[in-house]
């Protein structure tokens, strides 16, 4: 590699930690979001996590499928 | 076919939709980042000037410009939603900042890297690296403007509409090199009809831009459920799926 092995391996290590780092980071996101959500809302709740069918909180009931409009 | 336009505002259509796209969007993308690296590391030929350190092209020149590409869907996605007030878009403009600030900083860091056996050093007060910085601090400033918020459509607003006065910088960063007397080499890519590049070094180099174009994608799709998630956890189908349920419209 004409005595440029050093700069091409920082120039291609940075550039996959860059790529590698937003995929981990991406689906950490995803999954921590997911979790506090989810604690969010067994406070909310007053108990452990609601189950399927069993709705509580805030807003529960609404079932926004429509275009997400923000007021 | 206003059906399925209106469909892409639907936060769990996105949701579902988004879920399936990103797997179909990074596998390819990471197979094409294989396939380009092979051919500009092994492949493509030395540069008669330049020898191989010209090979840090096949991630810079994809960096930067999804860089810049990252940056315009930010503003396009912030005025949407700023302008039919449209959450979704927000979400979309809030998703592409940390990605957009990942790949300015690869570009800044594998340029400089770059620079320092072409150029002598590692950095110079030249028009397009420091645009390209400017960049790197808009994306800052971006996210730093949507956490001094508590209000999410307080951040929204704000947010986006920095981005969109943010926005003038990209042609700044990309016809710096025309418009001033620049250390940083001319334009390759946007004069492929008089192309100054040879075809055995140029397709390891587009097959890398679109397989980053692919993985950013990908990634967008995943940070858009992220998003959803947060934004819409007040509605009924978003507490269906947090519970592991697959309300309708939702799969």
């Amino acid at each position: 590699m004409d005595g440029y092995t050093g700069y091409l391996l920082v120039a291609y290590g940075v550039t996959a930690a860059v790529v590698v780092g937003n995929l981990v980071a991406a689906r950490l996101q995803f999954s921590r979001t997911r979790v506090r959500l989810l604690e969010q809302l067994a406070r909310r709740s007053g108990r452990s996590p609601p189950r399927a069918g069993q709705v509580t909180g805030k807003g529960a009931g609404s079932n926004e499928t429509t275009i997400g409009r923000s007021s | 076919m206003w059906n399925w336009f209106f469909k892409l505002a639907s936060p769990p259509h996105v949701y579902a939709m988004a879920g399936k796209l990103s797997v179909w969007l990074v596998v390819p993308a990471v197979v094409l980042l294989a396939v380009g690296a092979w051919g500009g590391l092994v492949l493509a030929p030395p540069d008669y000037q330049q020898g191989d350190a010209y090979r840090i092209i096949y991630v810079h020149v994809p960096s930067a410009y999804l860089s810049m590409m990252v940056y315009v869907t930010m503003a396009v996605a912030g005025a949407i939603g700023l302008i039919w007030r449209i959450k979704l878009a927000h979400a979309v403009a809030a998703s592409c900042a940390p990605i957009g600030a990942s790949f300015t900083f690869a570009a800044l860091v594998s340029g400089a890297v770059w620079g320092k056996p072409m150029w002598g050093t590692y950095w110079e007060w030249d028009p397009r690296l420091t645009a390209e910085l400017i960049l790197l601090f808009l994306y800052f400033g971006y996210m730093g403007l949507r956490g001094a918020f508590e209000n999410l459509a307080q951040a929204d607003r704000a947010s986006a509409m920095l981005a969109i006065a943010g926005v003038v910088n990209v042609p700044i960063i990309h016809f710096s090199v025309i418009w001033w007397a620049s250390l940083h080499q001319g334009p390759t890519l946007s004069k492929l009809e008089a192309p100054s590049i040879s075809w055995e070094m140029l397709w390891p180099l587009l097959t890398m831009i679109l397989a980053f174009t692919l993985f950013f994608l990908g990634v967008l799709a995943l940070r858009v459920r992220a998003e959803v998630l947060e934004r819409e956890v007040q509605s009924r189908w978003v507490q269906d799926v947090l519970r592991g349920a697959s309300p309708a419209g939702v799969n």
